[in-house]
């Protein structure tokens, strides 16, 4: 067996792996996604909910806790 | 303080000398590219005529594929040695020192957030204030960060800590963008540490009217395993080298989350940071140059920041980029075919388009053709030559940017696994991200587990 066939097969089996752990890395990634609670999965605005740009942010009292005492 | 990162900040400033030398690699390494390259395409071209139908149609996507990678690589190293030349002939000076407001938003940062607020007061800067945005987080981040508030140091600088509902990372930079003062605004992530003369780099760019903001460069602290060992490279490869070419045009496309500099005035201008897309960052950058700002990039502007460990939190991250990405242009798909916003922007887009999309599905394409032509055509040599020639692409273009970075030349060896595994496998999460987008599948933010190496 020449080098140029040892060196094929190894680049072939490279890139099969790599595509076999892609795969399994993404569907693993999807199922932990698919698991989280529907409240946590979702946190880009819908339409209901503006966009929040710094000029317009009041921040309401609740969010404003005492603690924050330097600000 | 881990190994890399005190290896990155102890570099010191290389002499004339050492950058007439860096100037004359840099000149060879491109000369060397270019002619190498179009030397093997050629070669390529006649050695191995194809045959059956399939492997010809192959061979000419294939060639196409690696013109396409050639000339892209080409530029960006080209581009990207002018910008290095500009610097070097006309290194902008700073003239005044204007404050500047640092914002560090933390979820979940508990491990890194003392580390982090630690690195900003040993920045060398006159006048600088931070403010800490707790977003709500279910560790004893708030806590920590709190027992810096106060003034510190001999220019008495200001830390703030606010604490908020949990509301995401762009609301909670807005709500510190807000109630801070500075003329220039520092925005970055809770988990990322900055070298002491950053704000000084960074900030000599805004003598020009015409920039808006200043995009810093990212580097990788964790480089324990493979994987994060190839994500080092990538920030200096792959995305550095992108930043850098298009510095040299004051056109960068995305000011990375970790470190980006902004004028007051510009953030005013475009309304802050959004949060309708999963890429704020980008989002904001591409609303700054749509405003008609220019965008510069800062290699020694510099945020060490953790990669993700495992193969699953990278692919999160990138998932997530890519997606993110796609709605930043999806919201602008306008600009795409119309200049109202100048053709250097429709530009931009565009080349967004190519790098997101089409640059992926090229290269997974490409990868599975060689293949099959090597194992079932008997095309061996074919793919062989090729898995070469692109090694030595990578390897020319990881020496170039390391020489460029000053970054260290162990990590040029890794560039021999960067094309078989890495770009392959963060291609496939782009295209099947790409495809989530385009089918409006859910998706969440994401939280990357940090080590609490910085």
């Amino acid at each position: 067996m020449d080098i140029i066939t040892v060196l094929s097969f190894a680049i072939f089996i490279a890139t099969v792996i790599t595509i076999v752990m892609a795969g399994i890395s993404y569907a693993a990634f999807k199922i932990r996604d698919w698991r989280r609670p529907e409240g946590e999965v979702s946190r880009a605005p819908e339409g209901a909910e503006d966009t929040l740009f710094f000029r317009k942010y009041v921040p309401p009292a609740e969010e404003m806790p005492e603690r924050d005492t330097n600000a | 303080m881990s190994g890399p990162l005190g290896a990155g900040v102890g570099l010191e400033r290389a002499g004339a000398r050492d950058d007439r030398y860096r100037h004359r690699m840099g000149l060879f390494v491109v000369i060397f590219l270019a002619g190498g390259i179009f030397g093997f395409l050629e070669l390529q071209g006649v050695a191995h005529p194809p045959t059956p139908l399939f492997a010809r149609v192959s061979m000419i996507l294939l060639l196409s594929f690696l013109l396409i990678l050639l000339l892209r690589y080409f530029f960006l190293m080209w581009f990207s040695y002018l910008d290095h030349l500009e610097e070097l002939v006309h290194e902008p000076e700073i003239k005044q020192f204007p404050r500047v407001s640092i914002i560090v938003p933390a979820y979940n940062e508990g491990k890194v957030i003392e580390s982090s607020i630690r690195s900003l007061l040993e920045l060398d800067y006159p006048d600088f204030e931070i403010v800490v945005i707790d977003d709500g987080s279910d560790d004893d981040t708030y806590q920590k960060a709190r027992r810096f508030e106060g003034y510190h140091g001999t220019h008495r600088t200001r830390v703030r800590v606010l604490t908020q509902r949990n509301g995401g990372k762009a609301r909670a930079l807005n709500r510190g963008i807000a109630v801070s003062d500075g003329p220039l605004v520092l925005c970055m992530d809770g988990d990322s540490k900055l070298t002491p003369d950053t704000l000084k780099k960074a900030v000599r760019h805004f003598s020009s009217r015409a920039i808006g903001a200043v995009a810093g460069n990212v580097k990788v602290v964790n480089r324990g395993n493979l994987l994060c060992k190839l994500q080092a490279l990538e920030y200096i490869e792959g995305l550095n080298l992108t930043r850098k070419a298009q510095g040299f045009f004051r056109i960068v496309n995305i000011i990375p989350g970790p470190i980006g500099i902004f004028r007051r005035e510009v953030l005013d201008q475009v309304g802050g940071y959004s949060s309708d897309t999963y890429a704020e960052d980008c989002d904001l950058t591409l609303d700054i140059l749509m405003h008609g700002w220019r965008v510069k990039y800062e290699p020694e502007a510099i945020a060490y920041t953790e990669a993700p460990e495992t193969l699953g939190d990278l692919y999160r991250q990138r998932y997530r980029w890519t997606r993110g990405i796609l709605q930043s242009i999806r919201k602008r798909k306008g600009a795409l075919f119309r200049f109202s916003h100048g053709p250097t922007n429709t530009l931009i887009l565009w080349y967004m388009l190519f790098e997101g999309l089409l640059w992926p599905a090229m290269n997974v394409l490409s990868n599975l053709l060689f293949v099959t032509l090597g194992t079932f055509y008997g095309f061996s040599h074919f793919a062989v030559f090729w898995w070469i020639q692109l090694t030595v692409l990578d390897l020319g273009a990881a020496l170039y940017c390391v020489a460029i970075e000053r970054e260290s030349l162990a990590l040029v060896p890794y560039s021999v696994f960067y094309r078989v595994f890495f770009v392959l496998a963060i291609d496939i999460c782009k295209l099947l991200g790409t495809l989530d987008e385009l089918l409006g599948a859910r998706m969440s933010w994401g939280k990357l587990e940090r080590s609490g190496r910085l």
